[in-house]
């Protein structure tokens, strides 16, 4: 060898430091290098150097192909052995894949839910900045915010901040007659837009150019399904389309909105259609909607400080002389949807989202989930003995305890992935019911999406490892000599833990059951509850073509009502449910001389008594006398509710008959000639606000029939051949109210509907693990009990023995849950201005439930173990 | 009858012919020379330690030298039960080769 010494090079030094460990024994660096010295002496350095990268990548690869194949072997062997287990204990692995795949399905259900919900308005470009702007219109007695504000405003911001990019105003009001060439539908997704909406609202243009669209006057823009709808499969650009008789040209075809969007118009008309200086230089209305879109990097708490006192500078006076103020604020229009309920919101289309309701659902999720692990370590833990003989043999085998935890996470991988398959096979076939129910339109395509699957996998085997890893530790550190021997005691950890859990799934499920009852009850309540005045019965056709109605309309009502099943019928400018417009009002004479926006509808004589509204005083109107009809010119005389006699100050309802108030368009000066009990003409989530009534003909959309309950059929075929005889031109449209009104319960309905599915779901798997549980116990008492029975116990005896320890954990988890139930349902139904006391009795039902499932539940297996012949289990011994 | 594994056999050969001075390197280079096969070290290795399981090889530590900066070397001697193993192997070949004389396969 010799003297002088060539080292390869350090890198392969490095290498070889990392993969070898280099003993006395195995001297793998000295040999190489000296084989390479003399190899380099020999053939020089270049094949040197090449033989020694092949010696080491040919070690490197040997070493990891051939762990990989024990590897392989080892996970094959794991394998057989979990799918042998699986088969082996059917029942048992029944549960645990039954609960976890419910509990998958359950989530990804939520979070599609979820998801959905938040992820409205995400489509828009630059969505960050886009912000709508709203306002308060405060007075000394009452803040009131509006979704719509004034016109000015929009060019107002434009032109004072240069922070504001742009700034665009939406007009939406009512529904339009539709017509091209012999198609006349009503639309209710029509807006007028400033010419740029689309810069600050990218609705994605089909065809057409974005920018110059909607420039003209008369220039209209449509969605692909309206297009199909008039057009067919014609191209529509530049053709004609009618909007209340008057044309439009189509400019451009957009997408269909997106379902997350809060904004989800089928028709944008360019605004300067209807443009009118005087009318929208008005500081003072609630008109338009106004979107902005802010410049990057701006200071956006600072900027809605700015504009909160933005009208400040036009109508200070106003301000000053009526005692009101307006303040303008910035929301983020991602957060419309689930975060802004104000009033004159856009006409929702579906019920606004609710973020209470959203952290209900994502709580119910990772509770079903929770429950469904529990089943998992509970089985797991308690069949542990079971299969102690098998892991004191693996051990003396030679098995390490790694080997064995791997053993264990490959099983419950396995039983993970069956889940995951069961649950996407449920899901699949659950989605249209689901659809149904959350009224949201998933496809199959978005659950085999990569994401969902993605988040499937993650869920179903973490939720399966994580809950296995309790088990396998302890399961993994058995003493082979006492399992082999048979010397495995019952554990008491386990059983304290086994207890312990049992009680938190029963906890978990006693406040979802709970909460469902209280749900129900107050969903209940609210569709039940005495408004006030009555809607049942009550046909509503809204009239949209009003000209000819204030002359007609006493004639309309006797031509209508002429059918015996008709029996009664009034016009009316809102019904309940439906809204209200505004006005300032105010007192003449003494008492508070400011101004207060106070709810306005304008009925007929008919009206009060048709509806079963009661009089607290004073007079209802009457037909005959002339007077008692509004007029332009400052006739007229007003009934208000008691709500309003408060909010004026006045103490009876008899006091405020003969006051004078100024109020509604113009500010007439009107009479009190009556007050009506309190009615609830808005939901039952808001307490009755003061409500002015006026006879006043030229502002009647409504006409609400009162139809006898006989002959429904009939009565409706009368008023379409009684409609088609006065308006040829136009569809009868009609609607039933007592369906209408609680359509404003729709989301909590949903809510109820939901949670109360996932209950039963969450207390179907925990009843799951109970059963699989009680099967074991039973098992592995057979003898206990035979003995018991040959010394002379009854059948009863024994039931109540075995049924006692697990009835008594229930009951404990209901106690345990009451005071979780109460406290989470008391803030849910703070929500509501008129809510239920909560009483005792969901919490009793829910008890007496969870101890008749789990009664139900472990009832067949004990009666099974204490009928047994005891003879039968001894004989063997 | 134990019957030795090709490589377990060209090895413990190299080690036989390398007498006193049989240790990784030499073995190494014993084994290039008589069938010009360029085994990895790690294969090597294993081999070593599955015949000193084995018992069929027996493991003495040398002086430390100064050359390998005073580590000592490993070297191998075929024991009793190797040189053993070893003619029950020889004889197992001439037996199955006994009666083939001729040339299987004439190299090109």
């Amino acid at each position: 060898m010799s003297s002088k010494r060539k080292d390869p090079q350090k890198f392969i030094e490095q290498l070889l430091e990392f993969f070898v460990q280099n003993n006395d024994e195995f001297d793998y660096s000295g040999t190489l290098r000296d084989l390479y010295n003399h190899k380099y002496e020999k053939d020089g350095k270049l094949k040197a150097d090449l033989w020694i990268w092949k010696q080491i990548l040919c070690c490197i690869f040997k070493h990891i192909f051939s762990n990989l194949s024990w590897g392989i072997h080892m996970f094959k062997n794991y394998l057989k052995i979990a799918l042998r287990n699986i088969v082996k204990n059917k029942s048992f692995s029944f549960i645990n894949i039954a609960g976890l795949s419910v509990a998958v399905v359950c989530w990804v259900f939520i979070f599609l839910y979820i998801s959905e919900e938040s992820s409205y308005d995400n489509f828009h470009k630059d969505g960050d900045r886009v912000y709508r702007v709203t306002m308060e219109i405060r007075s000394d007695t009452r803040i009131q915010p509006y979704t719509p504000i004034a016109w000015p405003v929009a060019p107002a911001l434009k032109e004072n901040f240069p922070q504001v990019e742009n700034a665009v105003r939406l007009y939406i009001w009512g529904d339009w007659l539709v017509r091209h060439e012999d198609k006349a539908y009503y639309e209710t997704r029509f807006m007028w837009a400033d010419p740029e909406v689309f810069e600050v609202l990218t609705f994605p243009f089909l065809k057409g150019d974005p920018r110059t669209a909607l420039q003209e006057p008369s220039s209209i823009v449509i969605s692909e399904r309206l297009s199909r709808k008039y057009f067919g499969p014609d191209d529509p650009i530049g053709r004609n389309i009618q909007v209340n008789d008057r044309d439009y040209m189509i400019k451009g075809v957009i997408h269909n909105p997106p379902k997350n969007s809060h904004l989800k118009y089928d028709l944008i008309a360019s605004l300067k259609t209807i443009e009118n200086p005087d009318w929208m230089s008005n500081w003072y209305g609630t008109e338009c909607y106004t979107y902005i879109k802010l410049a990057p990097e701006t200071d956006v708490e600072a900027f809605a400080k700015q504009i909160s006192n933005l009208a400040d500078r036009y109508i200070k006076d106003y301000f000053s002389r009526s005692g009101y103020s307006y303040a303008y604020y910035i929301q983020p229009i991602r957060d419309i949807h689930l975060h802004s309920n104000l009033q004159g919101e856009i006409v929702p289309m579906d019920p606004p989202g609710n973020p209470l309701h959203i952290s209900i659902f994502s709580w119910l999720a990772i509770f079903i989930v929770l429950i469904a692990c529990i089943n998992f370590v509970n089985l797991k833990t308690a069949r542990s003995t079971d299969r102690a003989k098998e892991i004191g043999m693996r051990k003396v085998i030679g098995a390490h305890r790694s080997q064995l935890i791997n053993q264990f996470l490959v099983e419950s991988m396995l039983i993970s992935l069956f889940a995951i398959c069961a649950a996407l096979l449920i899901v699949v076939l659950l989605l249209p019911y689901f659809n149904e129910i959350s009224g949201k339109e998933f496809t199959v395509s978005r659950i085999f999406s990569l994401q969902n699957l993605a988040m499937m996998a993650v869920l179903g085997l973490l939720a399966g490892t994580t809950a296995s890893s309790y088990p396998a530790f302890i399961m993994s550190a058995f003493k082979p000599t006492e399992t082999i021997k048979g010397i495995l005691g019952t554990d008491s950890k386990g059983i304290v833990l086994r207890r312990i859990l049992i009680v938190g799934q029963f906890a978990i499920s006693a406040i979802v059951i709970i909460g469902t009852l209280v749900v129900y009850r107050q969903l209940d309540y609210m569709k039940n509850r005495y408004l006030g005045f009555s809607k049942d019965q009550k046909l509503i056709i809204p009239i949209r073509e009003n000209d000819s109605l204030i002359n007609e309309y006493a004639a309309i009502k006797d031509e209508f009502t002429r059918h015996p099943s008709v029996l009664g019928a009034a016009f009316s400018s809102h019904v309940p449910g439906r809204g209200t417009t505004s006005y300032g009002t105010r007192i003449i004479g003494d008492g508070d001389p400011r101004n207060q926006g106070i709810n306005h509808i304008y009925i007929d004589a008919d009206f009060l008594q048709e509806y079963d509204i009661e009089m607290a005083a004073g007079r209802m109107y009457q037909n005959d006398m002339r007077t008692d009809v509004s007029t332009w010119d400052g006739n007229g005389s007003l009934i208000i509710n008691e709500a309003a006699v408060r909010a004026f100050g006045w103490q009876t309802p008899e006091e405020a008959l003969c006051k004078q108030i100024s109020t509604g368009y113009g500010n007439r000066t009107l009479e009190i000639i009556g007050i009506a009990r309190d009615f609830h003409y808005k939901g039952l989530q808001s307490i009755i606000e003061p409500l002015i009534m006026e006879y006043f003909p030229h502002r009647f959309k409504y006409f609400s029939l009162r139809i006898s309950n006989k002959n429904i059929d009939e009565a409706i075929s009368f008023l379409k051949e009684k409609w088609k005889e006065r308006y040829p031109s136009y569809p009868l449209e009609y609607f039933f109210l007592d369906a209408d009104f609680n359509n404003q319960y729709k989301s909590e309905e949903k809510t109820g509907r939901i949670i109360g599915i996932f209950s039963i779901l969450g207390i179907i798997i925990a009843s799951l693990g109970l059963l699989g549980l009680t099967a074991f116990k039973v098992k592995q008492r057979t003898k206990e009990l035979s003995i018991r029975k040959v010394l002379g116990a009854s059948v009863m005896n024994i039931e109540f023995l075995l049924l006692k320890d697990f009835v008594k954990w229930v009951a404990a988890a209901n106690l345990i849950a009451w005071p979780f139930a109460y406290y989470l349902m008391n803030k849910w139904l703070d929500h509501f201005a008129y809510r239920i006391n909560l009483s005792l009795m969901p919490f009793i039902v829910t008890l007496s439930l969870s101890v008749m499932v789990a009664l139900a539940t472990i009832g067949f297996q004990t009666i099974k173990a204490a009928t047994t012949n005891p003879a039968d289990s001894l004989r063997y011994e | 009858m134990k019957s030795l594994t090709v490589l377990e056999e060209i090895v413990m050969l190299a080690i036989y012919r390398l007498k006193e001075d049989a240790y990784s390197v030499t073995i190494h280079m014993k084994i290039l020379e008589m069938t010009g096969k360029d085994l990895i070290i790690g294969t090597l290795f294993n081999v070593l330690e599955q015949l000193h399981r084995k018992g069929y090889v027996q493991k003495r530590k040398g002086k430390p030298l100064q050359e390998k900066a005073g580590k000592s070397v490993m070297f191998y001697s075929v024991s009793e039960k190797g040189l053993e193993a070893l003619e029950q192997t020889r004889k197992m070949h001439n037996r199955i080769w006994a009666d083939v004389t001729e040339v299987l396969h004439k190299e090109s």
